[in-house]
């Protein structure tokens, strides 16, 4: 004796293709002499006709997978762009100073370098890292 | 997806053009929000293509791909469970009231509908996916099917008055 949960197993197990032979004679069987559970497979089937629509697919944003540095790339990079920056900081930027001479004796005015234009070489650095990491983006074409 | 899964870039790239589509459509019917599901997707692509060379059996690999968008799917559900869904413009009338109704039952039973009708997979691969019995399966969708019906049947009347 099966009971009634057991048939509604069956129900979707023969809506969907995926039923037994013996298992879809034995529901046969319970459907001639079972209202209910006739009732219960008309439902059912009219529900996938509702869904029957939404089968079609959205409109979907377009995915861009991108290259990657890896990290300890990323890192060496960054590391020898600081240490470049550095370098000019020190030897090229500041101004340079002949020896040491009594303040006094000082007459002329120091002229002070330009400092290099740190902002620039960074953004360049910052494109040029975004450029190359791997990420995956959605092109903003949502609706 | 084998070469996917050795590493190569362009066979990536593939794979993910060919699953975004289906990703995207799963997760907005089920979020019921365009950008949620757009950042689901992302998401879910990530972490394949971050988690591909991990995969044991090839074979597996759309069960496998579902699990991680279930699972990105319920973390979002539960952030923003109060909002409501909208239907997405391009929705015809059938359509739009189908998603709506669609969207009134519970994650649990959405969830099984989608998977089964939508996106086609058997019971056993949705077993897997959501890591229930298949017993449960069948039950749960005989009972998310009917509770949608009821759901449609009541929007449709409250659109357009009671069949005469």
């Amino acid at each position: 004796m099966v009971d009634h949960s057991e048939y509604k197993r069956m129900i979707v197990e023969f809506l969907y293709g995926e039923i037994t032979p013996q298992r879809e004679s034995l529901l046969l069987r319970h459907l001639a002499q079972c209202e209910e559970c006739r009732r219960e497979l008309r439902e059912i089937r009219q529900a996938r006709e509702i869904l029957q629509p939404l089968r079609n697919p959205a409109p979907s944003p377009r995915v861009v997978l991108k290259e990657r540095v890896s990290l300890p790339w990323a890192a060496a990079l960054f590391l020898l762009s600081f240490l470049f920056l550095l370098f000019n900081l020190i030897y090229r930027g500041l101004p340079r100073t002949e020896g040491l001479r009594n303040p006094s004796q000082i007459t002329e005015t120091l002229e002070i370098k330009e400092p290099p234009d740190f902002s620039v070489l960074l953004e360049d650095y910052e494109a040029y890292f975004l450029q190359e990491e791997d990420y995956l983006s959605i092109e903003d074409n949502r609706r | 997806m084998v070469k996917a899964k050795r590493g190569e870039k362009k066979a990536m790239e593939r794979l993910i053009r060919e699953w975004q589509p289906r990703l995207y459509n799963f997760a907005l019917k089920h979020l019921g929000n365009p950008d949620d599901a757009v950042d689901v997707t992302q998401q879910v692509l990530f972490i394949m293509s971050r988690q591909l060379k991990k995969l044991r059996e090839p074979s597996a690999f759309s069960v496998w791909l579902y699990s991680i968008a279930m699972n990105e799917i319920r973390k979002t559900w539960r952030k923003r469970r109060e909002e409501v869904a909208e239907v997405p413009d391009y929705m015809g009338e059938k359509e739009g009231l189908a998603f709506a109704a669609l969207q009134l039952l519970p994650p649990h039973q959405r969830e099984i509908i989608l998977l089964k009708e939508i996106e086609g997979f058997s019971v056993k691969e949705i077993s897997e996916i959501l890591s229930i019995p298949e017993g449960t399966v069948k039950s749960r969708l005989f009972y998310a099917l009917k509770a949608l019906r009821a759901q449609y049947l009541r929007l449709k009347e409250e659109a357009y008055g009671r069949p005469q």
